[in-house]
């Protein structure tokens, strides 16, 4: 091993603590709050909902907070993406229903209903949670 | 594209025609001039990060931020979003004695991984950093969004996945985690995406006096 191997070594820790440094703030390996996969269904007047959204906000009106997330609808079925679960706790769901039939250049369709927003308190665990839209004509205006 | 002489691109600011129709999207083409343009890769709106930011490929990295919140102003076909509450909207004259809520406290530009590009869809429609809004019955920002969703929640990028119908509606990044966003007062941070996303939208918002904290340091 030559002069300039040896010194190159000693280097190594003095890597690893510039690493470190850089990856620290960064919030690499960092999981947040302790998030928790919701699934379940999505019907409209009694049929599954062919494609949509549901969005998952915290309802910070009754305490709650953390990050939102979202989960796609597909024939009926959803599920919350690993590792961007719920957190829990009183939450505002708002539900977009479409019919799937591709309509100018918007591959989900038409809306099948306005958006739907119902509050839900969910448990602080991995949880299946069925949602029924009502009929657009029997919601208020 | 009113930008580029102040990021030391007059020359291709002057070829634009300012008094011609620009590109939306790549099916509702522009004049002549603009769309060559349109089609053009330019590096100065592509991070490195992002896989679809290609010499070949005219996508975008950044969106201005038109706004926050559950609730847009207006919005056509699934949810195409218009916000007018941020500093970067259709037709926006905001100036910064308009950002009441303090420059250090509001987004301007944030990171996009959701502008459509090649890929994206069958048909081969993109959209790029020279895309003018798109005002038909679909109509849509194409270089704006708002912060309504959380960061990165939407799963596919527009390379892979047709984002018409999303890329309003929120940020996103190649870097793990989160993405950078560009504060009214020029600093430049990387805000997580598991940020409170109450805390999250406030922050676009100019004028709503919150996050009462302000920017978390």
């Amino acid at each position: 091993m030559n002069k300039l191997d040896k010194r190159l070594l000693r280097l190594v820790p003095l890597v690893g603590v510039v690493v470190g440094l850089v990856l620290a703030p960064s919030g690499c390996g960092q999981t947040g709050p302790g998030r928790y996969v919701l699934s379940g269904t999505v019907t409209y007047e009694g049929k599954p909902v062919p494609v949509g959204e549901i969005h998952l906000a915290p309802d910070t009106s009754k305490g709650n907070s953390g990050p939102g997330t979202i989960a796609l609808i597909k024939d009926g079925q959803y599920r919350t993406q690993p590792n961007r679960g719920i957190v829990g706790g009183p939450y505002i769901v708002t539900i977009l229903g479409f019919d799937g039939v591709p309509v100018g250049d918007s591959e989900a369709g038409s809306e099948l209903f306005p958006p739907y927003r119902v509050e839900v308190e969910f448990p602080k665990q991995s949880t299946v949670y069925n949602f029924e839209v009502p009929s657009a004509r029997a919601q208020k205006p | 594209m009113l930008i580029l002489p102040f990021i030391e691109q007059t020359a291709l600011h002057d070829q634009f025609d300012f008094k011609a129709q620009f590109t939306s999207t790549s099916n509702v083409p522009g004049s002549a001039t603009n769309h060559a343009l349109f089609q053009q890769a330019n590096p100065n709106y592509q991070c490195p990060s992002d896989i679809n930011a290609r010499s070949n490929n005219n996508n975008i990295c950044y969106f201005g931020v038109q706004g926050g919140g559950d609730t847009p102003n207006c919005y056509t076909q699934a949810q195409r979003v218009f916000f007018i509450n941020g500093v970067l909207f259709h037709n926006s004259e905001i100036t910064f004695r308009d950002i009441t809520d303090g420059s250090s406290n509001v987004f301007a530009i944030g990171e996009t991984k959701y502008c459509l590009t090649k890929g994206g869809r069958s048909d081969g429609i993109v959209a790029g950093w020279a895309s003018a809004a798109k005002l038909d019955a679909h109509g849509t920002p194409l270089v704006l969004a708002a912060a309504m969703l959380q960061i990165n929640s939407y799963p596919y990028h527009g390379g892979q996945a047709d984002t018409l119908d999303w890329s309003t509606r929120l940020f996103g990044s190649f870097h793990p985690g989160g993405c950078q966003f560009l504060v009214a007062d020029g600093a430049v941070r990387f805000v997580s995406d598991t940020i409170d996303l109450a805390t999250y939208r406030q922050l676009a918002v100019r004028n709503d006096a919150l996050p009462t904290g302000g920017f978390a340091q």
